[in-house]
């Protein structure tokens, strides 16, 4: 694990200043009150309010509102007043006795993007390490060696990755000194216009020398890493801080949720979704994979490995956002990607001319069938993408090339979670649960959960400041909709031919056997609160996790879920077919046995 | 047996939750709108440093200067220690000009005297600037290039109310017809309307052209080529859109920053599109816009704090009837936010209605019917425009 829970993400920071009116964030006095938060995105606003009922913290009632006027134009302010209004006229509360504790989660100013450059690749591996928990864009690393001492080469990256943040590795040998002194004459003079902030870490005394140049260049936009555990993570994250209090320094900005005399709590969103699936892993003792898919960034996070040694792994995108991020997309992975996962033709022009619309008016929701199919095409392709940059961090050695399909190798998880607007505003929960799969392709058993309350960040923050304690798992049940389990087993077998027998022994009702043919996608039913027993007989070239052939019986019993058992034969990898008509027949019935969209009639001509 | 696709269409279609297609009239989208009265219109910037040039309480016309942004130029890097074939400590020693002078392109910065003071090599400072920094790490010198300034002019013409550290906000009669996506910083010029592309016109210098039908490459080209600063477009054809490469400068990698402003790339001329499509110009709208034919407008594409908009500022003290944001032709419609969100309505009549908003001061309002649960005995639900979503025939 991380020195998250110790580190500075969600300590108030050094430098900035204290927000007048904003408590200390680990104020153990707030973690029992009711409390009213919002959560500012780019796109969408939300706020909540959490009672306090039989001595748990629960989530009573949600606002949610565009953040973007009607001009297009981002109206903090009013999107908080609607918001906040909306969710306490349905919570039963006024602005009168609306609770006194607030807190305030956003993601804008919160994702910064981190270069790291270091003489080695060894000293880039450390910094890289470091980082790879924190929620933030991390760049692909330059090396100070042959064309990385070109300080036109090393400016080009710069220019070109646009890091919000550099850290600076000093390496070890004074010949690496050398070199990172150059590097931070080339970062503070060469780039005078917008750039970046700059942390120095290793060897610092190595950066002495610049100091006066560093100051007079970069003047409050550098730092220098201290000799604390994980110096490079917690330097970042004090620079995250600082910029979310910079953004929400002015009074005015945040006024719709102050309330004189009572403290506020602010804090990253990102950071919040992080760390609740980080937290429900670790109270259930479970691996955990997190796919988030919000309007403007896609988010990864993995943990996994025993309790003590759990390794936390987040990748965010910010280019290819479920909403401003359509065009990017499909520039990234062409249309065929997107197109693959629509049971009718459509050709690029369309999607093309459907990703302006939506990033014209990202606050909208889709009217037809087809739309709304077509978002969640390009849903499943962010996150997919998303998880191919997460698999790097596991993988590094993989050639990967942009838009490369297949499944991703990160660890297994035990628990699959889907969070953002994208995933939780589906109509139907199968919907989600389909893009889920197909994006992640979970293999053997894999429990599924969804943010439907899109209060996961929320989540986040309050266990991240009062513990666990401050997250009953009552208000986990609020916010994490259990959607059941889904079996997968891995391998790939000849259509029709069975792939797998489930026999689900329900407590009070006759057990039910089920034959799954290879392509198939079949549920059977196991409602919210209800256990079965599960045995699984997969034929001989199938695994579900105990070999080829080998049956399986779950420990203990599984739990049911909004949406059920979900027994995914269609192969892992998942492959569809090439034929065009084979493909749509194949989506259409995969729609129908989940039940997923309502009655398409899109096959013309048969 | 796998289910062909015509048993599983048949399937399919004998569902029991079947629910009807819409045609795709129903994709909703921000519509173009036109507003006309007394606007208040900001001009945010940004930059290393900025001198406002009005005052709270005085007049200015549109394309007043305001302000005058600074911003600091760019560095170069010389590779001192490389070029006259020395080690990077002894750079001080043969530079001719110290570090804060100020040197002219062209500037003797270093010599190397060779053989004896026989020969010299000498480097020449390849840009106008101040002369920054040597380094002896890496043996190179940087010089930094002039500032560059740029002047704010004023959107609408009337009196500024309020001057900020990084705005003014400027209040007068104006009209708007504002786009749904748009690139550029604001100008001002004369319009030209042209209704088809062999309206316009070989010489556009200065002017604003605004174009009732969807822009084609080839017409795009003659526009930000003979001199226009901007184009105001009912649509625009998809494959134009691709070639001209406007996809990156109308939908840049649109983040919550994490830092200061991103470098968008900048587009050609100013850009405002009604429609996102190869769509006509709306009836109404293209009504208002060719009434403004050969008068000073000023064109908006995207700014910080503004969205996109062509402006033109009235004479006379009420600017008209104010034209708000219509409804007319609405009649389902979708409930973006406040009670009953996401519920389908019945739009039973239109009325104007006092809401604040940042840029207008009343907007017209639906009312409904079909809401009689969220709304107290004997009242009638309002909805404010901007809270609804067409799913019926756009005005």
């Amino acid at each position: 694990m991380t020195g998250l829970a110790t580190g500075d993400p969600g300590s108030p920071p050094q430098a900035g200043g204290q927000v007048p009116g904003v408590g200390s964030l680990a104020d153990p006095s707030i973690v029992r009150e009711p409390i009213l938060a919002a959560d500012v995105g780019s796109v969408v606003t939300r706020a909540y309010l959490l009672e306090v009922v039989a001595g748990s913290r629960r989530l009573i009632a949600i606002g949610e509102c565009s953040t973007l006027g009607d001009d297009g134009v981002p109206d903090v302010r009013g999107s908080l007043s609607r918001a906040l209004s909306e969710c306490l006229r349905a919570g039963g509360r006024t602005w009168a006795d609306a609770p006194r504790e607030r807190a305030l989660i956003t993601s804008a100013g919160s994702l910064p993007r981190v270069a790291v450059i270091a003489p080695s690749g060894d000293d880039a591996s450390i910094a890289t390490g470091e980082l790879e928990s924190l929620p933030l864009v991390l760049l692909d690393p330059m090396v100070l060696d042959g064309q990385g001492l070109n300080p036109d080469v090393l400016t080009a990256y710069l220019e070109s990755g646009e890091p919000d943040i550099v850290v600076l590795m000093s390496g070890t040998r004074p010949i690496d000194h050398e070199r990172a002194r150059g590097a931070v004459e080339s970062i503070g003079l060469g780039l005078a216009i917008n750039a970046p902030y700059l942390i120095l870490a290793g060897d610092v005394q190595a950066f002495e020398s610049l100091r006066p140049m560093v100051e007079s260049q970069l003047a409050g936009m550098n730092q220098v890493t201290r000799p604390e555990p994980q110096p490079i993570l917690q330097a970042v994250g004090r620079r995250i801080m600082e910029s979310l209090y910079q953004r929400w320094h002015d009074p005015a900005d945040r006024e719709p949720l102050a309330k004189p005399g009572g403290s506020m709590i602010i804090h990253s969103s990102l950071h919040g979704v992080c760390v609740a699936a980080r937290n429900v892993g670790d109270r259930y003792d479970v691996d955990v994979l997190a796919a988030h898919a919000g309007a403007t960034y896609t988010m990864a996070s993995s943990y996994s490995g025993p309790i003590n040694q759990r390794r936390g792994v987040n990748v965010v995108r910010d280019d290819v956002g479920s909403s401003t991020g359509r065009l990017a997309l499909l520039k990234e992975v062409g249309a065929a990607s997107i197109s693959r996962w629509l049971p009718y033709d459509i050709d690029e022009e369309a999607l093309t001319d459907h990703a302006r619309r939506v990033q014209a008016a990202p606050w909208q929701v889709p009217v037809t069938v087809r739309d709304l199919l077509i978002d969640h095409a390009f849903n499943r392709e962010s996150l997919r993408v998303t998880l191919e940059r997460l698999a790097r961090r596991f993988d590094p050695e993989r050639a990967w090339r942009a838009g490369a399909r297949g499944v991703p190798k990160i660890p297994a998880p035990d628990l699959l979670i889907g969070s953002g607007g994208a995933l939780a505003r589906t109509p139907r929960l199968a919907q989600a649960v389909l893009q889920m799969l197909d994006a992640v392709q979970p293999a053997a058993l894999t429990q599924l959960a969804l943010d439907r309350a899109t209060a996961m960040s929320l989540l986040g923050v309050l266990g991240y400041m009062g513990g666990t304690s401050a997250v009953g798992s009552e208000l986990e049940h609020d916010v994490l909709l259990s959607l059941g389990i889904c079996v997968a087993p891995v391998g790939v077998g000849n259509e029709g031919e069975t792939a797998i027998r489930v026999v689900v022994s329900y407590s009070d009702k006759a057990p039910v056997e089920i034959d799954v043919p290879f392509g198939v996608i079949e549920v059977l039913p196991l409602p919210l609160g209800e256990r079965a027993a599960l045995r699984l007989y997969p034929s001989r070239e199938f695994d579900v996790g105990l070999g080829r052939g080998e049956a399986a019986a779950p420990r203990v019993e599984v739990q049911g879920g909004a949406v059920g058992i979900v027994i995914d034969c269609r192969g892992r990898p998942l492959q569809l077919p090439d034929d065009d008509a084979k493909r749509q027949a194949k989506l259409l019935q995969w729609f129908q046995a989940m039940r997923a969209y309502p009655p398409l009639t899109f096959v013309e001509g048969n | 047996m796998a289910p062909t696709v015509t048993t599983l269409t048949r399937r399919l279609e004998i569902g029991d939750d079947a629910a009807p297609e819409a045609t795709r009239d129903d994709l909703p989208r921000r519509r173009a709108t036109i507003e006309r009265g007394r606007l208040r219109r900001w001009r945010r910037w940004s930059g290393d440093y900025a001198v406002c040039a009005v005052q709270p309480g005085q007049t200015v016309a549109a394309g007043h200067n305001v302000a005058t942004i600074y911003r600091k130029g760019r560095v170069r890097a010389i590779d001192v220690a490389g070029a006259l074939g020395i080690a990077p400590d002894q750079v001080l020693k043969v530079l001719v000009r110290k570090p804060g002078e100020q040197v002219v392109e062209g500037d003797l910065l270093a010599e190397q005297r060779l053989f004896l003071g026989g020969r010299k090599r000498r480097i020449f400072s390849p840009a106008g600037g101040q002369l920054l920094y040597a380094s002896t790490s890496s043996g190179l010198a940087y010089v930094s290039g002039p500032p560059s300034e740029a002047p704010v002019i004023a959107h609408v013409g009337g009196q500024v109310v309020t001057v900020g550290a990084d705005s003014v906000l400027v209040e007068g009669n104006a009209i708007s017809i504002a786009g749904v996506a748009g690139a550029g910083r604001a100008v001002g010029g004369r319009l030209l309307v042209a209704a088809l592309p062999r309206d316009v016109p070989p010489d556009l210098t200065g002017s604003v052209v605004a174009c009732a039908f969807p822009l084609d490459e080839a017409t795009a080209r003659n526009i930000a080529t003979r001199g226009a600063v901007g184009v105001i477009a009912a649509g625009i054809e998809s494959q134009a859109m691709v070639r001209l490469g406007w996809d990156e400068v109308l939908w840049p990698l649109v983040r919550p920053r994490f830092g200061g402003p991103s470098n968008d790339p900048a587009p050609p001329i100013t850009i405002v599109l009604l429609s996102v499509s190869n769509d006509e110009a709306p009836e109404e709208i293209w009504r208002r816009v060719t009434a403004l034919n050969g008068r000073p407008v000023s064109l908006l594409g995207r700014e910080p704090g503004a969205s996109p908009e062509l402006v033109a500022t009235l004479d006379g003290p009420s600017g008209g009837t104010p034209a708000h944001v219509t409804l007319e032709g609405m009649r389902s419609i979708r409930l973006r936010s406040g009670p009953g969100a996401g519920r389908v309505v019945s739009v039973e009549g239109l009325l104007t209605f006092p809401v604040q908003l940042p840029s207008e001061f009343e907007v017209q309002a639906a009312r409904l019917d079909e809401l009689d649960e969220y709304c107290p005995t004997g009242t009638q639900p309002i909805v404010a425009c901007r809270d609804v979503q067409s799913l019926s025939t756009e005005p």
